[in-house]
């Protein structure tokens, strides 16, 4: 774990053996509050920052020969940059993200990526990241779906009383009516909840539903100065859906979901 | 290993779990520095998307709205012509958020990163 004779001396603060990791970017102004947070690697492994130019890394030690996937490191990700989230506009980079020593940290990410870095920077600030999620009462779509609809209502009786067998065609015609009218009822009604709120966010990303139940989920990034009008605006209409579509409000996040950067590293 | 003691630096399970697939999938990625390997960790979420497609699907639908013991009688015509329950509700919910929401500008740019999967 210790010692590896071959390798180069790393930056003053980095000792032989050990890597960074990663959690975001944040402006190189907002730098100075850092040192005192805990990082993934426990209490000896403190989050500091790199900071090059107008951006500064979160970074903290990380043993060279360790690979991050536990559910606590997990967690050290979601903590660290929530902390830089609540103290001012964060970039956060994907789980994972180690690199070998502080002067790549400079060079390889700070330096190599400044400009895509740096306008990110400038479209995140003063922004957080907001999740709604729209979900249908246990059985509240199919009813609401069937109950509407004469030509389910009619397939439904014609079958009731014949065998599974005689009936299978009919059934599997049926249930892929059904199947088409709960997608245009849940689009829609995600696009109306969408409709309702997007005025007072800046941008939008819609997630694919993870689960039939679901009727949005939708990501927004909303200006922390227009935070308490979202709040509102989702209480309302959490209130006036009562009964049919229950509203999971979560945040403030950083903005995970917008930035969306992939950048290339090596080459020249 | 370590224990938190920070404030808010307990393990907030279903803060965790929440957030988890924003944490994996989301955020600025530089691909050769990229070292990860999950342990113990369930992704339910990733990959449970929707298959609306399935002859399984389809049965399992016909089978849900048999056991609803529909009521022909119920039917209203009225609500297929002037916008679902859930569309009237949303309506009147901007209604009564009007003032808030005047004078916010234009909506925000929508746009979904993962193509749909559920065809129309």
């Amino acid at each position: 774990m210790t010692g590896h004779p071959e390798m180069t001396e790393a930056a003053s603060a980095t000792p032989q053996g050990t890597s960074l990791y990663v959690y975001g970017v944040i402006p190189a102004a907002d730098a100075s509050g850092w040192p005192g947070a805990e990082g993934m690697d426990g209490p000896s492994a403190s989050v500091r920052t790199v900071a090059e130019g107008e951006l500064a890394a979160l970074v903290s030690a990380l043993p060279a020969d360790r690979t991050p996937g536990r559910r606590e490191d997990l967690e050290a990700h979601r903590r660290v940059l929530s902390l830089a989230n609540e103290r001012g506009t964060t970039i956060p980079m994907r789980f994972g993200i180690v690199i070998d020593g502080e002067d790549d940290v400079r060079e390889q990410l700070l330096v190599r990526h400044a400009p895509e870095l740096s306008d990110l920077l400038r479209r995140l600030d003063g922004h957080v990241q907001m999740t709604l999620r729209a979900f249908y009462a246990e059985d509240g779509l199919l009813r609401e779906v069937a109950e509407n609809d004469p030509e389910i209502v009619g397939r439904t009786a014609a079958i009731q009383g014949l065998s599974e067998l005689e009936s299978r065609q009919q059934r599997i015609e049926l249930g892929e009516l059904i199947a088409q009218r709960v997608t245009a009822r849940r689009e829609r009604d995600g696009q109306a909840l969408l409709d309702a709120l997007s005025p007072i966010a800046t941008e939008v990303r819609v997630d694919p539903p993870g689960s039939e139940r679901v009727a949005l989920d939708a990501q927004l990034l909303v200006r922390r100065d227009r935070r308490s009008t979202l709040d509102t605006a989702v209480a309302v209409l959490g209130a006036a859906l009562e009964g049919q579509l229950a509203l999971r409000y979560l945040g403030p996040l950083p903005p995970y979901s917008f930035a969306d950067l992939s950048l290339e590293a090596g080459g020249e | 290993m370590a224990i938190s003691t920070t404030p808010n630096g307990g393990s907030s399970g279903g803060a965790l779990t929440e957030v988890l697939e924003l944490i994996l999938d989301r955020g600025v990625v530089i691909d050769i520095f990229v070292r990860v390997s999950l342990v113990g960790i369930e992704i339910l979420t990733i990959d449970a998307r929707i298959v609306v497609a399935s002859v399984d699907t389809y049965l399992r639908y016909a089978e849900a709205v048999g056991r609803l013991n529909l009521d022909g009688r119920k039917m209203g015509a009225a609500e297929l012509l002037g916008g679902n329950k859930t569309e009237k509700a949303i309506e009147a919910a901007k209604e009564q958020l009007g003032e808030l929401l005047s004078g916010l500008g234009q909506p925000a740019e929508q746009s979904t990163p993962v193509a749909q999967e559920v065809e129309q």
